[in-house]
C-alpha cells in the first residue's frame, strides 16, 4: 500500500485542505499503537499535533504518512505498509504566521505545554483510568496551577466522538464474509464495532472519500447479493 | 560493639580500642590520612555485624584503598595473633559469599597472597615506610582490595554492575568506581547515639538519604525489637522511601523480615484521620489518646505537635512508643516536631537535613552546627560545584547575588584561603575518590556553549551535537548516561523539546524520555525535562539549555542545581547575544577553576554584603504576592482602577520569578504608558 502522498487539494468535491506530513520510524511508533479507549485517541491527538511542528525526515527513512484533512470533515489518516486508519480531528486548524495552529471549542491556541500536561495526565496520571474521584482531579488541578487550559482542553477532549475507523488488508485470517480480506472496521469498543466488506482493495483515498459528506456515497450491499 | 574514638575529618575512621601501646601508630595514621588526604579505615573486626568478635585484641586492621590489606599485631602473641589473622580472613570469605561477591573475587586463596600483609608493630620504623611497602600497583588487584573494604566497612557495592575487571574508558572509570563510605559517613552508621537528637546535616548530593537507610537497618537488625520510623514531611517522598526499603533490605542481605507497622514505619510527618499508621503523628495521637488534629489556617503542623506536646506532659509518665526516629528532610519541619518525636522516643531521634534547599536561603549560620557535617559532595566532581556555585551567587559578576560567611563556605565544604587583608578570597574543595582515577585527564568538567541567531533552532542543533559528541567520545555510554534540562519557563521551551524528541532518534538512535510528561525516569531513554524534576537525579552528561542567564533567585537556584546533576560533564547551551556582557567574566572564572582548581573571588565590601542580604530577606519572605504588589502600588501611588491590569502585566512578564526592582520599574513603565493611552491594553 502506497502512503499518502503530499497533497493539499488531492481531493474531489468541495475545497479540501489536506496537510500531509510523512513519519520516520520513531514518529510512526508514537502513532501506530492500536487505539482501543478514549485514552488511546487522546494520546494520538496530542502526539500528532507534535509531529506536525517538526520538519519531515529524509525520503528513506519515510516509514508511514499522517494526513490531516480538512473540509466539512476534520480528520487524521494514519497510513503505512500494513494499516490505515482514521480519527476525528476535533480541533479548529488555522494558519498561525505560516505555522500550522490548533485551537478546541473551548480551548484557545494549544501549544507543546498544554499537550504535554494532557499526555502527563492521561498517559502517566491515568486519569481516566482512576475509580475515585480525587484520584482524577488532583492531577489536573495541579495541572492547572501551571497550565490554565489543562481541564478545559481535557474536557473537550472527553466530550468530543472520537470517529475512529480502520482498513484492513488482512488475507491471513480472511474468513469468508465474517472475516472479508479488505474490510473496513468502525469504533474500537467490542460492543459497538462493526465491520463493513469490501469486495477490492480500498486505496487511501477511498476512505479520505468514505469520510467526506461532499463527496458521492459509497454504498453497503448486503451480502446474500454478492457472490461467495 | 568496641569503644572507639571518635575522630574528627573525613578521610579517617577509627573503630578499635586505643590502647597505651596503638595510640602512637593511629596518632601517626590518622596524620598520614589527613595530610595525604586519603581514605583510611582503622577497625579491629568487620564493621555493621556484632557477630565477628575475636579473642585476641592487640590488633589493628588497616584498611587503605589501593593498598594491601594489613594486620598490625602490637601484642606479645604471635600464634593469637596468626589465629586472629585466619579467623578474620575466614569471615571476610563468608562476608564476600554473602554479598555476591565471591564469584567476581573468588575464594581468600585466590587473594590473599596478594593483598594481605601482617606485620608486628616493631617491624617498621614509621607508617610512611610501611604505607610504601603496601602499595597494590596491579590495578584489576587494586579493584579486589577496594571491594575487600567495601565488605569490612558495610559500603555494600553492587558487584555485578562496578565488577572487578579495570574500567577501560572515562565514564565506565566513574560509573564503576567501587564506593566507600568516608568517616563521616561511616561514624554516622555505627557509632551508638551518645546524645538524642543526633542531628545530621549536608548539601544536596552527600548522601544523607542513603545514609540513614544504614542507619535504619542497622538499627532494625542491632535490636530484635527496636521499633524504628523513618519519617519526611512530603507523602510522596514517604512513599518512595516505603517502596525502597525492601529492596535495600534484600540488597543488604539482611535476614529479618520487615514488621510494617510493629517494629518499622516509614511514613509522612501528619497522616490521616482514618488510618491510625498513616503518619507518625497520627500514630502519636493514636496510641496516647490524643485528639487528631487536620490540617487548617489556625492549625499548621507546629501548632498540633505543640498541641500533642501539652498532652503528653499532661501524662504520668507516659511510656515512649519507639525506639527510634530517623527525620529526613528536616528543613521542613517545625522545632516542636523534633521535640514531640523525642518525648516519645527511647533510645535516639536522627535529624537529617540539607544545609541550604535554596543558596539563598539566609538560614545556613543556624542550621551549621549538626553533630555529622556532610561537606563533601559525592555526586559532582569538585569543579563543576564549584562552579555552579559560583555562577548560582553571581560570584564572578560585577554585581554578586550571595556572599557566605567563612564559617558558612566551611560548612558547605570550601576551604577558605585569604589574601589582601582578608579582601581577596581563594576557595577550593577536597578531592572526591569518585573521580581520582580521571583527575589526570584535565577534562574541563563544565563547557560554556554558545549559541548565534534564533535561539531554540540553534540550541536544538546545538544540543544534537553534544549528544552526538558524548556518543563519539565514549564507545559504552548509554541513552540513560545523558540529562537534557530546559531552565527557561516559556512555551518556546515546550516546542524545543517536542523538537528534540523527535529529532534526537533520527539521528542518534536514542529514544527520547520526556519527564515533564512520564513524571519518571525511563530506562534506556535519554532524560529531558524541565528544572522541575530533576531533585535526587543524576547522569554522568547533562546539557543545560537556557537562553539567558537571568538574576532572579528561583532562576540562579535552578541553574546550580542543573549543573549539579552532572558526575562527569556539564553543558550549558546558551545565546551568545543576550550573555555577552557576563559571559567573558564566567568564562574567566570557568577557567581558573579548571586550570587552578580554586574560585578566586574579591570579598563584596560592608555595603554590597548589606544590600545582599537585604534583597534576600525581602525575596524570601513569605508575603503574598498580592500583597507584595499592593505595597509597590501604594508606594507608587497607583489608582486602583489600574491596578488589576498591571497585576496581570507583571504576574505575565514575571511568572514566580520576581524581584522587587524589576517589579517596580515595570509598573511604574505600565502605569505611565496606562495614564497616557486613558486605560488602554498594553
Amino acid at each position: 500500500m502506497k502512503p499518502l502522498s503530499l497533497c493539499m487539494n488531492g481531493c474531489k468535491g468541495a475545497a479540501v485542505k489536506r496537510f500531509s506530513f510523512d513519519l520516520d520510524a520513531y514518529q510512526a511508533q508514537r502513532l501506530f499503537s492500536p487505539i482501543r479507549d478514549k485514552r488511546g485517541s487522546i494520546s494520538l491527538w496530542m502526539n500528532s499535533m507534535k509531529i506536525m511542528s517538526v520538519n519531515a525526515p529524509s525520503p528513506r527513512d519515510v516509514v508511514a504518512t499522517l494526513s490531516l484533512v480538512v473540509s466539512k470533515m476534520s480528520r487524521l489518516f494514519l497510513c503505512s505498509e500494513t494499516k490505515v486508519f482514521s480519527l476525528n480531528f476535533p480541533f479548529h486548524v488555522y494558519d498561525q504566521n505560516g505555522f500550522i495552529g490548533f485551537k478546541s471549542r473551548n480551548c484557545g491556541d494549544i501549544d507543546s505545554r498544554v499537550t504535554s500536561e494532557i499526555l502527563s495526565l492521561v498517559d502517566s496520571f491515568q486519569v481516566l483510568e482512576k475509580s475515585d474521584v480525587y484520584g482524577f482531579s488532583e492531577p489536573i488541578m495541579d495541572s492547572c496551577e501551571v497550565c490554565p487550559d489543562s481541564w478545559v482542553l481535557l474536557r473537550d477532549l472527553m466530550l468530543c466522538e472520537d470517529g475512529y475507523l480502520r482498513y484492513d488488508n488482512d488475507l491471513a485470517r480472511a474468513n469468508g464474509h465474517l472475516h472479508p480480506r479488505h474490510h473496513v472496521d468502525f469504533f474500537y469498543t467490542g460492543s459497538s464495532t462493526l465491520k463493513v466488506g469490501s469486495a477490492a482493495q480500498f486505496e487511501v483515498e477511498d476512505l479520505v472519500n468514505l469520510c467526506d459528506v461532499n463527496t458521492e456515497c459509497l454504498y453497503f450491499v448486503p451480502s446474500k447479493n454478492i457472490g461467495t | 560493639m568496641p569503644e572507639s574514638k571518635v575522630a574528627s575529618g573525613s578521610f579517617f575512621y577509627l573503630q578499635a580500642p586505643e590502647t597505651q601501646e596503638s595510640h602512637d601508630l593511629i596518632a601517626e595514621i590518622e596524620r598520614w590520612s589527613d595530610e595525604n588526604k586519603t581514605q583510611v579505615y582503622v577497625v579491629d573486626s568487620p564493621l555493621g555485624d556484632s557477630r565477628y568478635e575475636y579473642a585476641y585484641k592487640q590488633v589493628l586492621v588497616i584498611l587503605i584503598p589501593k593498598r594491601k590489606l594489613t594486620f598490625i599485631n602490637y601484642g606479645s602473641s604471635e600464634s593469637q595473633f596468626s589465629e586472629y589473622v585466619e579467623d578474620f580472613l575466614e569471615d571476610l570469605g563468608t562476608l564476600s559469599d554473602k554479598y555476591r561477591y565471591r564469584d567476581a573475587i573468588g575464594r581468600p586463596r585466590k587473594w590473599r597472597e596478594r593483598l594481605v600483609a601482617s606485620f608486628r608493630s616493631d617491624e617498621f620504623s614509621s607508617f610512611e615506610n610501611l604505607e610504601q611497602a603496601l602499595r597494590i600497583e596491579n590495578a584489576r588487584d587494586q579493584r579486589v582490595g577496594e571491594l575487600l573494604i567495601s565488605l569490612l566497612t558495610g559500603s555494600i557495592n553492587d558487584v555485578a554492575r562496578v565488577r572487578v575487571d579495570v574500567p577501560e574508558n572515562r565514564l565506565d572509570k566513574v560509573k564503576r568506581k567501587i564506593l566507600l563510605f568516608d568517616g563521616e559517613q561511616t561514624r554516622f552508621i555505627y557509632l551508638k547515639p551518645n546524645k538524642s537528637p543526633t542531628r545530621i546535616q549536608g548539601l544536596s548530593g552527600t548522601g544523607k538519604t542513603e545514609l540513614l537507610f544504614h542507619k535504619l537497618k542497622e538499627l532494625y537488625v542491632g535490636e530484635d525489637e527496636a521499633r524504628v520510623v523513618l519519617t519526611c514531611h512530603n507523602k510522596i517522598l514517604a512513599d518512595n522511601l516505603r517502596r525502597r526499603i525492601p529492596d535495600f533490605f534484600d540488597f543488604m542481605k539482611v535476614e529479618q523480615q520487615i514488621k510494617w507497622n510493629e517494629r518499622l514505619w516509614c511514613v509522612h510527618a501528619w497522616g490521616s484521620s482514618s488510618a491510625p499508621n498513616s503518619g507518625t503523628y497520627r500514630y502519636i495521637c493514636f496510641k496516647y489518646g490524643i485528639p487528631f488534629m487536620s490540617w487548617s489556617k489556625s492549625t499548621p503542623f507546629s501548632k498540633v505537635c505543640e498541641v500533642a506536646l501539652e498532652f503528653l506532659s499532661r501524662l504520668e509518665s507516659p511510656e515512649p512508643i519507639f525506639d527510634y526516629i530517623l527525620i529526613d528532610e528536616s528543613q521542613d519541619f517545625p522545632e516542636s516536631f523534633f521535640a514531640l518525636c523525642a518525648a516519645v522516643t527511647r533510645r535516639a531521634v536522627y535529624i537529617a537535613g540539607d544545609i541550604f534547599q535554596s543558596i539563598f536561603d539566609d538560614s545556613i549560620v543556624r542550621s551549621i552546627s549538626p553533630d555529622f557535617l556532610l561537606s563533601k559532595v559525592y555526586r559532582t566532581d569538585p569543579r563543576t560545584l564549584m562552579f555552579a556555585h559560583a555562577l548560582g551567587m553571581g560570584l564572578f559578576e560585577d554585581t554578586k547575588l550571595r556572599w557566605l560567611e567563612d564559617e558558612e563556605w566551611k560548612a558547605c565544604g570550601y576551604k577558605v584561603e585569604k589574601t589582601n587583608k582578608g579582601q581577596e578570597y581563594q576557595l577550593s574543595r577536597e578531592p572526591i575518590r569518585r573521580f581520582e582515577d580521571i583527575e589526570d585527564e584535565k577534562k574541563p568538567s563544565v563547557e560554556i556553549c554558545e549559541v548565534g541567531g534564533r535561539f531554540y533552532s540553534a540550541a536544538v542543533e546545538e544540543t544534537i551535537r553534544l549528544v552526538r559528541k558524548i556518543i563519539e567520545e565514549n564507545p559504552t555510554v548509554t541513552p540513560e548516561d545523558v540529562g537534557i534540562i530546559l531552565l527557561d519557563n516559556n512555551s518556546a521551551v515546550y516546542e524545543f523539546a517536542d523538537l528534540l524528541q523527535q529529532l534526537v532518534p533520527r539521528e542518534t538512535g536514542w529514544e527520547v524520555n520526556k519527564a515533564y510528561e512520564t513524571k519518571q525516569k525511563t530506562p534506556g531513554s535519554l532524560f529531558l525535562s524541565n528544572r522541575n524534576n530533576v531533585k535526587g537525579l543524576e547522569f554522568p552528561y547533562v546539557i543545560c539549555v537556557t537562553e539567558k542567564i537571568t538574576n532572579f533567585y528561583s532562576y540562579r537556584n535552578a541553574l546550580y542545581m542543573t549543573l549539579t546533576r552532572s558526575f562527569l560533564q556539564s553543558y550549558i547551551v546558551l545565546s551568545a547575544e543576550p550573555n555577552k556582557k557576563i559571559l567573558p567574566s564566567i568564562r574567566a572564572g570557568l577557567d581558573m577553576i579548571n586550570s587552578d582548581g580554586c574560585i578566586k573571588v574579591s570579598r563584596p565590601d560592608d555595603e554590597e554584603r548589606a544590600r545582599i542580604n537585604t534583597t534576600i530577606k525581602v525575596s524570601g519572605s513569605n508575603v503574598s504576592f498580592y500583597d507584595f504588589m499592593e505595597s509597590i502600588f501604594n508606594s507608587l501611588k497607583v489608582l486602583p482602577l489600574f491596578r488589576p491590569k498591571i497585576m496581570e502585566v507583571v504576574k505575565t512578564t514575571f511568572g514566580d520569578n520576581w524581584e522587587e526592582a524589576e517589579v517596580i520599574e515595570t509598573v511604574e513603565f505600565v502605569y505611565e504608558r496606562m495614564q497616557r493611552g486613558g486605560g488602554e491594553e498594553v
